[in-house]
């Protein structure tokens, strides 16, 4: 597979609902030949609709910027889009999700009535020591009120037991293996860190989760690693951000309105290295992923 | 240097703006984040030049409810990028009472305020400015910013602030008192807390006898996560857990043997305490005399922590021992360390 295939099937895919000029705007840039790989995926799964998909892509334009970010600006805009994403979604697993966060991004998130900042160094060491624990116990979150979510209002979760078995055979590396394995990406460096830390949730936690598509990753922010894969058994798979790691199965779930409970506990995982992206690797993975696809 | 701050100025005010192009990203970063990120790339001078931008931007935007997120933003990046041009602007801005009503994306901008005046380093001024703007307020989650800040002061103050935060505690504050507090007593280490509970916990508990209920309840959850190390957060914990009647002989007798490891009078007056408030049977041994002392029953080692001036006679043993408290009494098959040193008389 390569692009030029890629090209063709997302053409023939929306069948004349948009131009080749709009088509070819997306392989300008890397996040746009990764987003087309992924529109693929999830359109010949008949995971997501292609008039929505055509209409997106009919408002690109030439002279506007990256393809992905104008994607991601129209997907925003549509009326009740919260209804696009985690779609299909089926109740849990017997053992619990893990969701990692970054302890900036909690503090964002979540303390905002308390008034930690997020790049002072004693204020996150105060939160990870409040927050989080270095025991699997963990600490407990019931206090977390406020609306238990992330970018639109969904949240990224993965198997409770792919983290413990992770943290036993790699507890000395934690923090990179998770950021190149769950492709998150963070690029930080000895200083400029970025310290991760994971929420675990009860197991058997009634919540409806869904395999995601393209419409749940964030294309507004650039070097992305999200790639869709075909349907198996209502999980998704990350993407490794260097391409040397297997990803993990993933999920989303909707916002939890009201906020945590104690029954969900904060456990401090460490601190990132950063790492070199391989934006090519997650491109080859998206071609295999569709090659399997058909 | 002239030019470098206009080019930062034009940088702060784009991101204000919401253009965050050329600056550091990370994933989910909020606008301060990228801001910071640059600001920690630049050499010393640029730093200063970055910083005197950020001062400028917090004199020139007009302090309007419309631009209370940007101020956000600048706050908390000049709680990072900091110059003398910034202390003295978000001063005046506390001390005039702007931007108090403002709230943006949930931060309270008072709060926000005092939390950044703070880290430019907490003088008298500002600690009377927090205790004055705290006295009639009901606001716990702002007086619990309050209690971290003042902690930065490395002196009793944040301790005597308890008792104005007494008033506005609740049962839904609880958890993120006892949260603060660990952060208190882990940066000032418990002793003060100790005192304040000797000092004015009794007169506080008759106008607010809940609160300071759960008050003592975080202070007992912080101290016992700080036991290993802080001799004092033993002290509290040991006090605390005896007004609930739950702790056993063999820790007041540890208690009771830590001079010269705590001030002996401190450590006097929690026994008193302790004595007081969970084990009547002591009222039999003199008040001034209350400290660890072993001695025996003839059905087996009884440890209690009270010393008499001279040793008990059976006949006045029997009657004490009929009414210790359970939680007094050890085992009868486990020997008490009779070789332990105990404060002699």
């Amino acid at each position: 597979m390569n692009d030029s295939e890629v090209r063709s099937m997302l053409a023939q895919l929306l069948a004349g609902s948009v131009t080749d000029e709009q088509v070819d705007l997306l392989f300008a840039h890397i996040d746009g030949r990764r987003l087309a790989l992924c529109l693929c995926i999830d359109m010949s799964n008949n995971r997501i609709d292609k008039l929505v998909v055509a209409k997106l892509i009919g408002t690109i334009k030439a002279n506007l910027g990256s393809a992905s970010r104008q994607f991601a600006a129209a997907l925003d805009s549509i009326p009740d889009g919260h209804a696009l994403r985690c779609i299909r979604p089926e109740y849990g697993i017997s053992e619990g999700y893990v969701r990692v966060v970054a302890i900036s991004s909690f503090i964002n998130f979540y303390m905002r009535q308390y008034v930690y900042n997020s790049q002072d160094p004693v204020d996150i060491a105060e939160v990870k020591r409040i927050y989080f624990s270095d025991s699997l116990d963990g600490q407990p979150l019931g206090d977390i009120k406020r609306c238990w979510s992330g970018k639109f209002g969904i949240v990224w979760v993965f198997r409770d037991s792919y983290f413990l078995g992770l943290r036993e055979k790699e507890s000395e590396h934690l923090a990179d293996i998770l950021n190149d394995a769950l492709g998150l990406g963070y690029k930080s460096s000895p200083h400029l860190p970025i310290e991760l830390a994971v929420v675990r949730y009860p197991p058997n936690f009634p919540i409806p989760a869904a395999q995601p598509t393209t419409f749940d990753a964030d294309w507004d922010t650039e070097d992305g690693f999200y790639m869709s894969i075909k349907s198996r058994e209502n999980w998704g798979k990350t993407c490794s951000c260097t391409g040397s790691r297997e990803g993990c199965e993933e999920r989303v779930h909707r916002e939890l309105a009201g906020g945590l409970s104690d029954e969900f506990i904060g456990v401090y995982v460490g601190r990132t290295n950063g790492l070199t992206p391989d934006a090519d690797s997650v491109l080859k993975e998206g071609f295999r992923r569709l090659k399997d696809n058909n | 240097m002239a030019k470098a701050t206009s080019q930062f100025s034009e940088l702060i005010y784009s991101a204000l703006d919401g253009n965050l192009d050329g600056l550091p990203r990370e994933r989910d970063d909020a606008v301060h984040d990228s801001l910071i990120r640059f600001f920690r790339t630049l050499s010393a001078s640029d730093q200063r030049a970055f910083a005197a931008s950020v001062s400028e931007a917090l004199s020139h935007i007009p302090p309007y409810l419309e631009n209370a997120k940007k101020f956000v933003t600048l706050l908390f990046v000049a709680q990072i990028a900091k110059s003398g041009g910034s202390r003295a602007i978000i001063r005046k801005m506390l001390s005039d009472g702007v931007l108090e009503a403002f709230v943006a994306d949930q931060v309270v901008l008072k709060t926000h305020l005092i939390v950044t005046a703070a880290k430019y380093g907490l003088d008298q001024w500002l600690i009377d400015f927090i205790f004055r703007s705290s006295q009639h307020s009901r606001d716990v989650e702002y007086k619990l910013n309050c209690l971290r800040v003042l902690s930065w002061a490395l002196d009793s103050s944040c301790a005597d602030f308890l008792a104005v935060l007494v008033p506005a505690i609740t049962e839904d504050s609880a958890k993120m008192l006892a949260r603060t507090l660990e952060v208190c007593m882990k940066r000032l280490g418990c002793r003060s807390f100790l005192r304040w509970l000797h000092q004015y916990s009794d007169a506080i508990a008759m106008a607010a006898p809940v609160e300071i209920d759960i008050l003592k309840s975080s202070l007992l959850t912080s101290a016992q996560r700080l036991l290993s190390g802080d001799i004092y957060a033993k002290l509290i914990s040991i006090e605390l857990l005896a007004e609930k009647r739950a702790i056993g002989a063999d820790e007041i007798a540890n208690v009771a043997s830590l001079p010269p490891l705590v001030d002996e009078k401190e450590l006097e007056m929690l026994l008193m305490r302790i004595r007081r408030s969970a084990f009547n049977p002591w009222s039999l041994i003199p008040k001034q005399d209350v400290m660890a002392r072993v001695f025996h029953h003839p059905e087996g080692p009884v440890l209690v922590c009270g010393r008499t001036r001279a040793p008990l006679s059976r006949q006045k043993q029997a009657p004490i021992i009929a009414r210790l408290d359970r939680s007094l009494t050890m085992s009868l098959n486990e020997r008490p360390d009779t070789n332990r040193r105990l404060p002699s008389a």
